[in-house]
């Protein structure tokens, strides 16, 4: 397209004050993509990027979000009393604990479990097990969060119960640090795998069988042509979900963290979402919680540019 | 049992079915065997993870509160009281129509501003194009609560606190849409717009006559993501609403503040609130996971 543009320009070097109808010709020529992106961008210029640069000013003020107390001009001191303070640091490894939790059940799980049924389950069982798989991706944060509080209940709690049976009951899931970051873990993953599962099957789908016919033919034993052909040509989907294990954990595990735990024993499950959360509007610490939310923001910057790679090099390997 | 490496390499006579000898066959066989049985269990214990808490919430639901905390795992007399207790706890009918209307309206727009802009990504190069696209996902990983305040502000001064155009309005696009459709977009066969083009041209009608009846499984696909998060939806709609009839997962989580000692009430209200989007599911089962499987979601 660019090229279209080009060749109008050099065409007519002597009017140098272009002829206001050409400049409009080529004016319009330009516009269809930003008239196609104007509604998404307006909803999100409007809803997102404008409160985060409300949010980015405050961040340099004391306030406590009443509008009878005056703001108090701070300058840097929010920064640095959010990097300072040993909470934060917690949040950050919690976070990253979660992603590193989640990546098993978005990625190891799916993956693993294709590997071992592909082949061995198929028609109409394999819909069967999709289907069933996929059912907790239905069910809401607001009911995951207390059918799990049942479920994980100390005491006689089900979960408890089970691992009793096995010589490991009780564990006070939701009052001990570690229990608690696990239970929460097993709630996000048992919600979301559902979803992985099905991603992998599409995946799955999009894998000519000729080469695993041509494996086979080649004597190869399931689990060699597994990592030999299946593994290497489902790489775009494995990319797929790491991305999404980025981007929908801290979403996914917000309402849980609120519903199971309220980021408890003393901070134990409270991820950086979370901590902008409680810092924002339990404490009503306006300019730390932005302060927090803009350090935040910024670190992510470097994260989603290589997730845009990741993302730009996946389309050219579908093409 | 029918074993997928028999069936794909019948066409080609391979090693597996050639002439090898009967004890070699023999192994393999029981190999394979073996392989079955560890799929099956593979599927089958997962299932039983996903499966089993749902199936456990029905099934208690329907027993006498006192029999609840003290044998969670028997199944004696049955009884419809927590569902009477669930049923008058707030209106359903209304609090249902709203909540379909929200999440019908949010899916819908959320496709169409997203099918047009990841068109315009994937159809035309233009400057600030890459800077725009990074704008988007950049803005998905923006924490909710970091936009909710402000959000709010602007929501008063509209005076769209209490409606549901409150709590859709900020949601009619979504970045996560905008993204996932341009990967779709972008994996169409190049020759299969380029023939569309209209003087080479991508046009609004190559949108709506080529683009979009070749992406309909990955639409569907997005489309029941997207209901199934607004259905779901429970921070913003919280910040949105005050009084009155809202929407489901408020009228249920205000439920669960209120009569938090009554269990049996809590796992049949829960119960219900998922009632609507398992029916749907039930109905359209083989459609959603066809959908996933041959939307190229990859």
């Amino acid at each position: 397209m660019l090229v279209a543009h080009a060749p109008v320009e050099e065409v007519a070097p002597d009017a140098l004050p272009a002829p206001p109808r050409r400049r409009w010709a080529s004016l319009a020529r330009q516009m269809p993509p930003y008239l196609y992106l104007t509604p998404a961008l307006v909803v999100m210029g409007v809803w997102v990027y404008r409160p985060l640069l409300l949010s980015l000013t405050w961040a340099f003020y004391r306030w406590n979000l009443l509008p009878t107390r005056p703001r108090v001009w701070v300058g840097l001191t929010n920064f640095r009393q959010v990097l300072t303070q040993p909470q934060l640091w917690q949040a950050l490894e919690v976070t990253g604990l979660y992603l590193l939790g989640m990546a098993v059940f978005l990625v190891g799980v799916p993956v693993a479990a294709a590997g071992l049924s592909e082949g061995t389950t198929h028609g109409r069982g394999r819909r069967l097990y999709r289907a069933a798989i996929f059912v907790p991706v239905l069910v809401s944060p607001v009911v995951a969060g207390t059918l799990w509080s049942f479920l994980l209940a100390p005491n006689g709690g089900i979960v408890d119960r089970l691992l009793g049976h096995l010589g490991m009951g009780d564990v006070n899931w939701l009052v001990e640090p570690g229990p608690a970051r696990a239970a929460v873990v097993l709630v996000a993953g048992w919600k979301m795998v559902g979803l992985a599962v099905l991603l992998v099957e599409a995946g799955l789908a999009g894998i000519s069988a000729e080469y695993l016919e041509a494996a086979a033919v080649d004597g190869a034993s399931r689990w060699r042509s597994f990592w030999r052909v299946t593994l290497p040509l489902l790489s775009p989907t494995v990319v797929l979900l790491l991305i999404v294990t980025l981007l929908l954990t801290p979403p996914i595990i917000f309402p849980l963290v609120n519903s199971l735990t309220q980021g408890g024993p003393n901070g134990a499950t409270t991820d950086i979402y979370y901590y902008v959360y409680v810092n924002g509007f339990n404490s009503a610490d306006v300019g730390n919680a932005s302060a927090a939310a803009v350090l935040f923001f910024l670190a992510f910057i470097p994260v989603v540019l290589g997730g845009v790679r990741l993302l730009e090099r996946l389309s050219f390997l579908d093409r | 049992m029918t074993l997928v490496i028999d069936s794909r390499s019948s066409e080609v006579p391979g090693p597996p079915l050639g002439a090898p000898a009967p004890a070699q066959g023999r192994r393999a066989q029981l190999a394979r065997g073996l392989g079955t049985g560890a799929g099956h269990l593979v599927m089958a214990s997962l299932t039983l993870f996903t499966l089993g808490p749902v199936t456990w919430m029905y099934l208690q639901s329907f027993r006498p509160e006192s029999e609840l905390l003290t044998s969670p795992l028997s199944f004696g007399d049955l009884t419809l009281t927590n569902y009477a207790a669930a049923l008058a706890a707030f209106p359903w009918p209304v609090v249902l129509a709203n909540t379909f209307v929200m999440a019908s309206v949010i899916t819908l727009a959320q496709l169409f501003t997203g099918l047009l802009a990841a068109y315009a990504f994937s159809c035309w190069t233009f400057a600030g194009q890459r800077i725009l696209l990074i704008a988007f996902v950049l803005s998905w990983t923006i924490p909710f609560h970091v936009t909710m305040l402000p959000n709010y502000v602007l929501l008063v001064r509209l005076g769209l606190v209490n409606s549901i155009a409150g709590v859709a309005i900020p949601q009619l696009s979504a970045a996560f849409a905008v993204i996932l459709l341009r990967q779709h977009l972008m994996a169409l066969p190049q020759e299969l717009l380029d023939a569309a083009r209209v003087d080479g041209r991508c046009s609004w009608s190559t949108l709506w006559r080529v683009v979009v009846p070749n992406l309909t499984p990955s639409i569907a696909a997005l489309a029941i993501l997207l209901f199934v998060s607004s259905w779901n939806e429970y921070l913003w709609p919280v910040v949105v609403f005050h009084t009155g009839p809202s929407v489901l997962q408020l009228a249920i989580q205000g439920f669960l503040n209120v009569e938090a000692t009554d269990y049996g009430g809590l796992l049949a209200a829960s119960g219900l609130a998922c009632l609507p989007l398992l029916a749907l599911y039930a109905l359209l089962q083989r459609r959603v996971v066809d959908a996933f499987v041959h939307s190229g979601l990859r």
